[in-house]
């Protein structure tokens, strides 16, 4: 008995990844497949929670690429959400450029911004640019909120912009039609709800560029470039002193996450009608910090499970049947704390809903106390793609020699040491 | 002058290093002959590791004339000076340009730091530094200097380029870790190497840039005396192609090893000699040992 147990222990340990993935999985699934059991607008829940995951595993990817790949705690992505946001809409809205042109701008002024903001920040150490970031952030945000009041238009007074190009292209020709116009029923044959073209046509779009973002981050990871990166992660006074540039790696990392960040609020941008201010707190920039941080920190893998299931839990609390299904009540006729609720004339709902942030607060604490790496951890880097490059004579001479001093025991090898020491 | 001398690899003069009142480094001049190794001893806080600093660009020097007016009865003044120079359009007094430091017959104090290592000089810490999550063969692919897959357009046009210098730099790597007996530990992680293998694998970071001149900064510090005797071996191996110039406390090996020694006591050369003429120096011993000895 105790010998299987042991054996099924053993089993158990070469998978705990996948099991503690599943098991934190699992919930959530089950809770979204409730939740989109339950809702009547099926397929919009699933494009809308699609769109959403992209959206956001662009925005980790660009905090993940300075987190995870060269150490420098950005706490103020979320302004170069806004100014991609901002920029590309108050360019389409109010002086006419078309989206694409508009969206380049914003990409370009986005990245400016983070050179802008590297230029001092790259000097300070972690901590203070964690101060600096959010305080930059916030500074943005600030601005943005009154953007036309400080920018064309003193008179004004409105803190919200229309979203003129979602709102044209849902309601221009090809876009507004249904799926099924085109014959493609099986959905509304299966009673799943209604497609429109322009929601297929944005998730299409979105998955092109979240998968190019992903190849170009990817590029990045695994050059010499990355590598240098990393090493700056791990200390970067030995990278000078091997005669490297630390400070142009971490401008030129701030530049392009910012870039990067710069897409993801494009993107972001499109998913409203109209944008606010209140859109772009710094709770959006600590949301994509529990997406890498559970994912994964130093690999886009990471942070694209941590999206997926951070988002698919928010998402499935959100429907409003789950709320009102999954939950208990907490008022006067509660046993126990019944008489103190009465007292304090508390009604509480309690329903994951309502515990969203007590849940993910809780899961990100587990995660830094006993997961540090994540769910998908930063692949320990082997050498083998290093050696792939010799030739096999070259390989073989130096596998050799690791196998040599690997196959004698710690014993073994003083024995040896100490016959070379006699016969010298 | 000596800087017209083909031997001389790095040529430091007159050097300054001081922390508001501690004067780490006062007025130091040494030189350092090109293929020999050269030893830095003194007793703990005389300076040594400073002057690496400051050779190194790491620390900048200061200069001894600003010191002087600060410690001037005219501090308070110099605020009203500053001023009535401005005014008066004076010409400034032009500040006069204490020592130097010279690698190679090129200027190198005022370099930033990574420039200075670019320059073929290199350097180790006191304390053993590497990149704990790269693997030892990594840990030397980092170190290579200006390769190309470093800089950000290139890795996305230049494809072909960089894989002909990673196969490259992994055969120089290889090579130096047979040199340095530490195949063995080619795939293990930064962090999962002993005191005395990281100091193998700082050496081991220099020489793929293949440095002109070497400086170490206690290389036994902390490591067994039969590992430490082999690191000495190796560096020794060395000396054909580079100048090795080290910071050592264990005087076994300073003797046995170098070819010229500078002995450093508050902030200044006091001695300079080869191993005997240093052995027999009075000063030396006062130095260590106190006056009294």
């Amino acid at each position: 008995m105790k010998n299987k147990i042991n054996k099924f222990v053993n089993r158990i340990k070469g998978h705990t990844e996948l099991i503690l993935g599943l098991s934190l999985a699992l919930p959530i699934i089950l809770l979204y497949l409730f939740g989109l059991m339950v809702t009547p607008r099926k397929t919009y829940m699933v494009i809308s929670t699609s769109l959403v995951i992209l959206v956001f595993f662009v925005g980790a990817i660009s905090l993940d690429l300075e987190v995870g790949s060269v150490g420098l705690p950005n706490f103020g992505k979320v302004a170069f959400f806004a100014i991609g946001a901002y920029t590309s809409t108050l360019l389409y809205n109010y002086f006419g450029v078309p989206f694409p042109v508009a969206v380049v701008i914003a990409l370009i002024v986005s990245s400016g911004f983070g050179y802008l903001i590297s230029i001092p920040a790259v000097k300070l150490r972690a901590d203070y640019f964690a101060i600096m970031t959010i305080a930059g952030g916030e500074v943005i945000r600030l601005i943005l909120q009154y953007e036309q009041r400080w920018l064309w238009d003193p008179t004004t007074n409105t803190q919200t912009i229309a979203n003129l190009f979602t709102a044209r292209v849902s309601t221009s020709h090809p876009f507004n039609k249904y799926l099924s116009d085109f014959g493609i029923t099986i959905f509304k044959d299966l009673g799943l709800g209604t497609i429109f073209i322009w929601e297929l046509t944005l998730l299409i779009v979105f998955i092109i560029i979240s998968i190019l973002v992903y190849l170009f981050v990817q590029q990045i990871r695994k050059s010499p470039y990355g590598r240098t990166l990393r090493a700056i992660r791990e200390d970067d006074i030995t990278v000078t002193s091997v005669g490297k540039d630390v400070g142009k790696f971490r401008w030129q990392v701030t530049t392009v996450s910012a870039f990067i960040a710069g897409i993801a609020g494009v993107m972001y941008a499109t998913l409203f009608n109209s944008l606010d201010a209140t859109n772009f707190t710094p709770g959006l920039t600590f949301q994509l910090y529990y997406l890498i941080i559970i994912g994964g920190l130093g690999n886009s893998k990471g942070a694209f499970a941590g999206t997926t299931l951070v988002t698919l839990f928010l998402r499935g609390t959100a429907v409003r049947e789950v709320q009102n299904t999954i939950k208990f009540s907490l008022d006067s006729d509660t046993p126990i704390i019944g008489s103190i609720l009465q007292i304090l004339q508390l009604e509480l709902d309690v329903n994951p809903f309502n515990l969203r942030f007590v849940i993910l607060g809780s899961m990100l604490i587990a995660f830094l106390l006993f997961k540090p790496a994540g769910l998908i951890p930063e692949p320990r880097i082997d050498n083998e793609k290093y050696l792939k490059l010799l030739t096999p004579e070259e390989r073989l001479r130096s596998d050799e020699a690791v196998g040599v001093r690997q196959s004698l025991t710690e014993k073994e090898r003083i024995e040896v040491e100490k016959t070379e020491e006699s016969v010298l | 002058m000596e800087r017209t001398q083909e031997d001389v690899s790095l040529d430091a003069k007159d050097i300054y290093k001081h922390f508001g009142g501690v004067r780490a480094l006062h007025g130091t001049s040494l030189v350092v002959k090109k293929n020999k190794i050269i030893s830095l001893i003194g007793p703990n806080g005389s300076g040594k590791t400073t002057l690496f600093n400051v050779v190194t660009c790491w620390l900048k020097k200061t200069n001894p004339q600003e010191k002087k007016d600060e410690t001037d009865e005219n501090q308070k003044n110099k605020f009203l000076m500053w001023l009535t120079q401005k005014f008066e359009r004076k010409e400034k007094v032009e500040e006069i340009d204490v020592g130097h430091v010279l690698f190679e017959d090129k200027r190198i104090d005022g370099l930033s730091t990574h420039e200075a290592a670019l320059t073929g000089m290199l350097r180790t810490f006191q304390t053993t530094r590497n990149w704990p999550k790269l693997t030892v063969l990594e840990n030397l692919l980092v170190a290579p200097y200006k390769q190309t897959g470093e800089s950000f357009l290139n890795i996305f046009f230049r494809g072909k380029k960089i894989k002909e210098e990673e196969r490259r730099n992994t055969l120089k790597a290889l090579q130096i870790l047979e040199f340095l007996e530490i195949t063995h530990i080619r795939d293990q992680l930064g962090e999962e190497l002993s005191g005395g293998q990281l100091k193998l694998l700082a050496i081991g970071r220099l020489l793929i840039s293949s440095p002109r001149l070497i400086l170490l900064d206690e290389p036994m510090a902390g490591v067994n005396p039969t590992l430490g005797n082999k690191i000495m071996d190796k560096i020794v191996e060395l000396k054909k192609d580079s100048t090795i110039f080290l910071i050592e406390h264990n005087m076994d090996v300073v003797f046995n090893y170098s070819d010229e020694i500078f002995v450093m006591a508050r902030g200044k050369i006091i001695a300079s000699g080869t191993p005997n003429e240093i052995q027999e120096n009075k000063k030396v011993i006062e130095a260590y040992l106190g006056a009294d000895y």
